[in-house]
C-alpha cells in the first residue's frame, strides 16, 4: 500500500468549513497536505486533528493572506521549498459580507472583490505558472452560484465570484494542452460559518457532502460542477430567464 | 465571531430552534463556533445577552434553548487534539460527535467508554447532560479535565482534583456554569467492536426485575418493555444484554472481518412530520405484540455495535413520527431498594391512561455513586417513555406522575425534560443548593442561561 508516492497538495483558505471537510476526506498516509490561511493558530490545530484522523504525515502550515498580492510569490517558494513539489492546489478563501452592508461601505465591497477576486487571481497565477511549466497538476477553485448571474441581493459578492469563475475558465483553456487540469466548483448554499447570517432552509447542505462531491469530480477530472449537482438545473433556470424580465424580479 | 471589515460583530439573524422532541421551540441568536478565539469573542460582545453553549440539540426539550438570547453552536468546533495509545485519553473540541469519535478510533480498537442511545449528541453536550448508557457508569466517571470558558472571561481547566466544584457542578450541569471547550476523556480498550448478545424474554414485571438481579456478568443490559400491557402482563419484556465480543469468540470469517470495522448500513430518513393520529393506542399496542410475540425466548447472537446501541440511529429523523407538535420524553429513574414497587406503580399509571409510548426502555444503574452535583444517574431503575404531545393533554399526566416519582425518592433526566415544574425539581435533586453555590461563585449574573434554567429556577437570584 505504501508504493504510492506521496502527493502533495495545497488547501488555500483552509480555515474555511468546506476546506476543513475536504481536508479530513483526503487525510491518509499518502497524501501530504499543507494548509495556508491567515489564522496560523488554528491551522496547527487542525493540522493536528488530520494527523490523528490520517494517521500519517502531518500536515504543513504555511501562513497566508489573499490580500497581500505582494507576498504571494515568496509564499509559493516557501512552499516548494517544504515540499518539493505541488500536486493540486485547491482554493477554498473567499469573504461573504451582507449586500445592504456591503452597499453603505464600500469597504465590505472592496474586501469581497480583492479576496474573492484580485487575491485568488494573484496566487492562482502564480501557481499556474509553477505547474504549466512542470505538466502536470490540477487546479480546483471554488467560486459559487452567486457568480452565475447577478441579483440585487448578492451581487457585490456575485460578481467577484463572476470574476473568478470566468478567470477560471480561461485558465483551463490555457493550460489545457500542458496537461494541467482546471475544475471550476460552484456550491450553492452550504451550511458553514461562512453563511451564519442567512437563515437556514432547505436548499443548504453540509460541507461534508460537498466535499465528497468535490472529490468525485476531481477523480473524474471534471471541469465544472455544480454541488449538489441540483443546482445546475436551478441555475439553467435562473440563467435563461430574460433580462427584461429578470431584472424586475425580487431575488 | 464574524466582524466586519472594521471591527464590528456580526450578530447572526434570531432564528427559531427546539431540542429534539420539536417541543417547545425558541427563537435565539445562534453563533457557529469554529476557531478557538470565537467563544471568548462573543462573550465580550455579547451586551447584557445571556449565552448557551449548543451541540447537536440532541436533548429533548428546552435545555439548549436560550430564549431571545444567544446560543453558541459547538458543531463546527470539532476537532481532535490529541490521543495518547497508552493511556487511552482522548482530547477533543467540545463540538465532536460521538459517531466521528467511533468512525476514528473503532478501527483502532478502542471505544466510548459510555454511550447514549444515540451516536449524534456531540461530547461536549454529552459531558453536560452526564448521560449514561447501557453500563453502570455515566459519563463523566471517564472524563479526565474539562477546558471551559467561564463567566468572567477565564480560560480553566477543571478535573475532579484541581477545581473539584466547579467539575462536579459542570458534568451534567447542563451547560450553566460555563462554555465547555474541550474535553479529555478516557476511552476504551476493545478486541473487537461486535457484541455479542443475549435476548431474553420476560413474561411481566417480577421476571425482568429477576433478569437484572442475575446480569451482572453483563456489562451492558436495557429492557425495552411493552408499556400498554397491564394486569399480569404488566411490565412484559425483553431483556437485551451485551458485551464487547473477544477475537476467540468470533465464529465465522465473515465476522472477523468486521472485528474493526464501522458498520455502514443504509439509513431511512423520515421526510416529514407524520400526521398526529398515526401512532395510537393501537398501532403502538400491535407493534408491541408483534414484536414482544416473534422475539424468541432466549436468543443468543453476534451483533454490529450500531444495531445493540443505536437502533434507532439507523431511522435519520425518527422524532417526526410523532406528529407536528412533537414529542414529550418522560425519563425517570427510582432508587434501588424502592425500584420495582416505584416502576410498577408508575406502570400501572401510565398504563391507565391508555397512552402510547412507541418506545418504552428499563434499565438498572448498578450501587455506583455519581459526585456530580445535579447528575441524573444515580443507583435505580431507569424507565424511559416517548409520548407525543398531540393536544398537550398528556403533559397534565405527567405532573401527576411527578408526584409518584417524588413518592419513591427518584428523579427526572434533565436531558429529555421539556414540562416539569420547579417545585418537583426542587425536591427531586438533593444538592442543588451546593450547585448553585457554585453557579453562584463562578457566574454570578447569569452570563450562561437556557430556557431549561429559567423553568427549573437554575439560575443565581439576581438582587435578591
Amino acid at each position: 500500500m505504501n508504493e504510492k508516492k506521496t502527493k502533495n497538495i495545497l488547501i488555500l483558505g483552509a480555515n474555511s468549513g468546506m476546506a476543513r471537510a475536504l481536508a479530513r476526506e483526503l487525510a491518509s498516509p499518502q497524501v501530504q497536505l499543507i494548509l495556508a490561511s491567515r489564522k496560523v493558530a488554528e491551522l496547527e490545530k487542525s493540522a493536528k486533528d488530520l494527523e490523528i484522523r490520517g494517521q500519517g504525515p502531518g500536515p504543513k502550515v504555511i501562513s497566508f493572506n489573499a490580500l497581500e498580492t505582494g507576498q504571494h510569490e515568496q509564499f509559493l517558494s516557501q512552499v516548494l521549498s517544504q515540499v518539493g513539489t505541488l500536486d493540486e492546489a485547491y482554493l477554498f478563501f473567499g469573504r461573504l459580507h451582507g449586500q445592504t452592508e456591503a452597499q453603505k461601505d464600500f469597504n465590505l465591497a472592496r474586501e469581497m472583490i480583492m479576496t474573492n477576486y484580485v487575491g485568488a487571481v494573484s496566487i492562482l497565477e502564480r501557481v499556474a505558472a509553477y505547474m504549466e511549466k512542470r505538466g502536470q497538476g490540477m487546479i480546483i477553485g471554488i467560486s459559487s452560484v452567486a457568480g452565475d448571474r447577478g441579483r440585487q441581493s448578492n451581487y457585490l459578492y456575485g460578481s467577484s465570484k463572476a470574476g473568478l469563475t470566468v478567470y477560471l475558465q480561461g485558465l483551463r483553456n490555457r493550460l489545457a494542452r500542458s496537461g494541467v487540469h482546471v475544475l471550476t466548483v460552484k456550491p450553492g448554499f452550504v451550511d458553514t460559518p461562512m453563511t451564519r447570517n442567512k437563515k437556514k432552509g432547505l436548499l443548504f447542505t453540509k460541507p461534508e457532502v460537498i466535499a465528497k462531491g468535490i472529490l468525485k469530480a476531481v477523480r473524474a477530472r471534471k471541469n465544472l460542477v455544480y454541488l449538489p449537482c441540483f443546482w445546475k438545473y436551478i441555475m439553467l433556470i435562473i440563467r435563461s430567464v430574460p433580462e427584461s424580465v429578470f431584472k424586475k424580479l425580487k431575488m | 465571531m464574524a466582524n466586519d471589515i472594521i471591527g464590528r460583530p456580526v450578530w447572526p439573524p434570531e432564528i427559531e430552534i427546539t431540542g429534539w422532541g420539536r417541543y417547545p421551540a425558541s427563537p435565539a441568536r445562534v453563533f457557529p463556533v469554529q476557531s478557538t478565539a470565537e467563544p471568548g469573542q462573543v462573550l465580550k460582545a455579547r451586551r447584557g445577552k445571556s449565552l448557551l453553549g449548543r451541540g447537536a440539540g440532541r436533548a429533548y426539550g428546552d435545555a439548549a434553548l436560550n430564549r431571545s438570547n444567544f446560543c453558541l453552536d459547538f458543531t463546527p468546533y470539532n476537532r481532535f487534539i490529541g490521543f495518547d495509545e497508552q493511556t487511552g485519553i482522548l482530547r477533543a473540541e467540545a463540538g465532536v460527535t460521538l459517531e466521528q469519535i467511533l468512525g476514528v478510533f473503532v478501527p483502532r480498537g478502542w471505544f466510548l467508554p459510555v454511550t447514549p442511545g444515540t451516536k449524534y449528541p456531540t461530547l461536549g453536550g454529552s459531558v453536560a447532560c452526564d448521560v449514561h448508557g447501557k453500563s453502570s457508569y455515566s459519563l463523566s466517571h471517564y472524563v479526565e479535565r474539562l477546558h471551559m470558558l467561564l463567566a468572567d472571561g477565564s480560560y480553566v481547566t477543571c478535573s475532579a482534583e484541581n477545581l473539584p466544584d466547579l467539575f462536579w457542578a459542570t458534568v451534567g450541569g447542563m451547560g450553566l456554569t460555563g462554555l465547555i471547550l474541550e474535553v479529555e476523556l478516557k476511552m476504551m480498550r476493545i478486541e473487537t467492536c461486535l457484541i455479542k448478545y443475549q435476548g431474553v424474554k420476560a413474561r411481566n414485571l417480577e421476571e425482568i426485575f429477576q433478569l437484572f438481579e442475575e446480569t451482572e456478568e453483563w456489562p451492558m443490559t436495557v429492557a425495552w418493555i411493552d408499556c400498554l400491557a397491564r394486569g399480569k402482563n404488566l411490565g412484559r419484556s425483553i431483556m437485551m444484554r451485551g458485551a464487547f465480543a473477544r477475537q476467540n469468540e468470533l465464529k465465522s470469517i465473515a465476522q472477523h472481518s468486521r472485528a474493526r470495522s464501522v458498520p455502514n448500513k443504509g439509513k431511512l430518513a423520515i421526510p416529514f412530520a407524520f400526521p398526529a393520529w398515526s401512532l395510537n393506542q393501537l398501532s403502538v399496542a400491535a407493534f408491541n405484540t408483534c414484536y414482544y410475540g416473534k422475539h424468541p425466548r432466549c436468543l443468543n447472537t453476534i451483533m454490529d455495535y450500531d444495531s445493540f446501541f443505536y437502533p434507532l440511529d439507523s431511522i435519520l429523523q425518527w422524532n417526526l413520527i410523532y406528529g407536528g407538535p412533537g414529542l414529550v420524553q418522560y425519563q425517570f429513574l427510582i432508587p434501588l431498594e424502592q425500584g420495582f414497587e416505584g416502576v410498577k406503580t408508575l406502570l400501572e399509571e401510565i398504563s391507565a391512561t391508555g397512552r402510547a409510548s412507541f418506545l418504552a426502555v428499563l434499565k438498572k444503574f448498578g450501587n455506583i455513586q455519581n459526585p456530580g452535583m445535579i447528575s441524573f444517574p444515580a443507583p435505580g431503575y431507569f424507565l424511559a417513555l416517548d409520548f407525543p404531545i398531540g393536544k398537550g393533554g398528556i403533559l397534565k399526566h405527567m405532573d401527576q406522575w411527578d408526584k409518584l416519582v417524588l413518592k419513591y425518592g427518584g428523579r427526572i433526566y434533565l436531558a429529555k425534560d421539556a414540562r416539569m415544574k420547579q417545585e418537583s425539581f426542587n425536591a427531586m435533586y438533593p444538592r442543588l443548593n451546593e450547585w448553585r453555590a457554585v453557579k453562584q461563585k463562578y457566574d454570578p449574573e447569569n452570563v450562561f442561561n437556557s430556557d431549561l434554567a429559567r423553568r427549573l429556577g437554575l439560575e443565581v437570584k439576581l438582587g435578591g
